[in-house]
């Protein structure tokens, strides 16, 4: 018969110091979230600490013995009530819940002068869905506003978003993490945006006018990634995504230079940069698939009835980059 | 006495081509007949049939090819004299951002086109009409007899103003007699096979209504001579004339058909 060994009982921590454990960890995990996710509630988390710890502190020395013998048991007793720990795994469990599908995209103005609305959408730029565009919601930066932040929420596994101003749009698409926000620089991770203005010369005018002439974009050579189609009117066009930038003088300028060394009267140059201008017409744009970045290179062909009419390459060197179409 | 001609109407060009389609041919008739009908107005020294004859009068509005690509106008003559006009666009009938303004198909419709085009048509021969007789249509000869009179420099011509529609008052009017003339004159007999004689400071004749001119200029030997010099007047009186051909040099039309004398009659015509 074997004797059973007598083994000394394990020390555990008091109750009240395992709920106060607890509430230390909330409180740790708290602030390091806040301190990834929201930089400026941080501040606000501890600035309100500090006073309320100091003033507890103060008071504290002030309290005769017995009362603070007293309210030692009482906080004592209150930790260690049965129901503590499960209340404050409880409220720890609803926050790391919520931390798990919450998350923000976070702008940051680098230039101190920045003060642009930004677009977040959701999803990918290389394929937006514009009802996600439409619905964007904005953030407006500038050197108060910065950190701009929005909340958004979010899968465990996080969510693919993009952004967009007036002018520019993420040079690619970001993902925001629960506890790991999605982080950019503005205008460091932007790209100007571009719009592509195909311009009939004086001959393509008449055939656009009576045969249906298609223009296709592509995303590069050998790319079968349509980027925008549309039949072309008799008059200029414009592929873009977003509203075009305003018609520039120097456009009409550099529009008026080119014609004015294929034509031999400023009448019909004239003429030429009117249909050119009608471009900017909201019912002459040819609605890009995806926003169109500047230095990205496209190739493109007009097709007709006949067959492929002309095609090319094109490289988007400006803010307005010009298709000639001569064939 | 007037030459018959006939007229065809050609409409060329990729602007016209295709914005007209299937409408070219319809387009191209109803123009026909439009200009048929101002050129019987306006040259009325010819007549213009509608049925083919052997003297034809093209008109072809085309577009040129150089960019702008303008409409451009050219009369040519074909048939016993081929005059044809080589050059890129002798009238620039419309520009070419006029043609790129009519985008709306109705105003291609070939009414809409003869009406509007009808006018500039007529606005535009009268502006070359002179250039016109002078160089195309004059080259018809008119069926005439003429009797010159070289000692006091005159020629007869039978030929009333009611025969070439011609307007009464005679100032605006010009011959141009082509002749072979022979000049016997020794040592060296001498052929001009492509001499003129021109007529001008033309008057109603007093008995026979028909023109009674001067003769003004001599072309001989490819020099354009004063009739009044010496030596000219000389040369008149001493050659003989052969194979005498009538053409008008200049022409003012009549603006309604009138009768002898230049009288009209109370329906518009000549009485």
């Amino acid at each position: 018969m074997s004797t059973p060994v007598l083994r000394p009982p394990r020390p555990e921590l008091p109750a009240e110091v395992r709920a106060l454990a607890l509430l230390a960890v909330i409180d740790l995990l708290l602030g390091v979230w806040l301190r990834l996710q929201h930089a400026k509630a941080l501040s606000t988390f501890y600035v309100t600490h500090l006073p309320v710890l100091g003033l507890a502190a103060l008071g504290w020395g002030f309290l005769p013995k017995d009362r603070k013998e007293r309210t030692e048991v009482w906080v004592a007793r209150l930790l260690a009530a049965p129901g503590a720990r499960p209340v404050l795994w409880a409220i720890g469990g609803v926050l790391l819940a919520f931390s798990a599908v919450s998350s923000s995209v976070v702008v940051i103005a680098v230039d101190p002068s920045v003060s642009t609305m930004v677009s977040v959408v959701d999803g990918e730029q290389a394929r937006p869905d514009t009802a996600a565009v439409t619905r964007s919601p904005k953030l407006r930066l500038n050197r108060l506003t910065t950190p701009a932040r929005l909340a958004r929420w979010v899968w465990p596994t996080g969510r693919r978003v993009w952004l967009y101003t007036p002018t520019t749009v993420s040079f690619r698409d970001h993902r925001a993490y629960p506890w790991l926000p999605a982080k950019l620089q503005y205008p460091d991770d932007f790209v100007p945006l571009a719009t592509v203005a195909v311009l009939p010369a004086a001959t393509v005018l008449s055939k656009l006018a009576t045969d249906e002439h298609r223009l296709v974009v592509l995303a590069g050579e050998g790319s079968t990634d349509t980027v925008a189609q549309s039949p072309l009117g008799e008059h200029g066009s414009l592929v873009a995504f977003f509203g075009p930038p305003p018609l520039s003088a120097g456009t009409r300028a550099r529009w008026g230079d080119k014609l004015g060394a294929l034509l031999p009267d400023t009448e019909t140059v004239s003429f030429m940069v009117g249909r050119w201008e009608q471009a900017w017409l909201p019912e002459n744009r040819v609605q890009a698939r995806r926003p169109l970045q500047l230095g990205e290179a496209l190739t493109w062909r007009v097709t007709s009835a006949a067959g492929v009419a002309a095609s090319g390459e094109m490289k988007l060197t400006d803010v307005v980059t010009d298709l000639y179409l001569a064939f | 006495m007037r030459p018959d001609v006939a007229l065809e109407f050609e409409l060329r060009g990729p602007d016209y081509e295709r914005r007209l389609r299937q409408h070219r041919l319809q387009a191209r008739q109803e123009l026909q007949d439009t200009l048929r009908a101002i050129l019987q107005t306006g040259f009325g020294f010819l007549t213009w049939t509608p049925s083919p004859v052997r003297d034809t009068v093209l008109i072809e509005l085309f577009q040129q090819r150089a960019v702008p690509q303008h409409g451009c106008l050219r009369v040519s003559l074909r048939g016993t004299l081929t005059l044809p006009d080589t050059s890129m666009c002798p009238v620039v009938f419309e520009k070419w951002i006029e043609i790129m303004s009519r985008v709306d198909s109705m105003q291609w419709e070939p009414d809409t086109l003869r009406r509007k085009w009808g006018g500039r048509l007529e606005s535009v021969l009268r502006t070359v009409a002179g250039q016109l007789v002078e160089d195309r249509l004059g080259r018809l000869p008119l069926n005439a007899h003429v009797e010159l009179t070289l000692a006091s420099l005159q020629a007869h011509l039978a030929v009333r103003p009611s025969d070439i529609n011609a307007a009464p008052d005679p100032r605006g009017l010009e011959f141009r007699l082509r002749v072979v003339l022979r000049d016997p004159q020794p040592p060296n007999p001498t052929i001009d096979r492509n001499a003129e004689l021109w007529f001008g400071r033309c008057l109603p004749h007093a008995t026979e209504d028909d023109y009674v001119c001067d003769i003004t200029v001599v072309i001989h030997k490819g020099d354009t001579l004063k009739a009044g010099d010496q030596a000219v007047r000389q040369l008149l009186l001493r050659a003989r004339f052969d194979s005498l051909r009538l053409h008008l040099k200049r022409y003012q039309p009549a603006t309604i058909a009138v009768g002898r004398g230049g009288l009209v009659g109370p329906a518009g015509g000549p009485p």
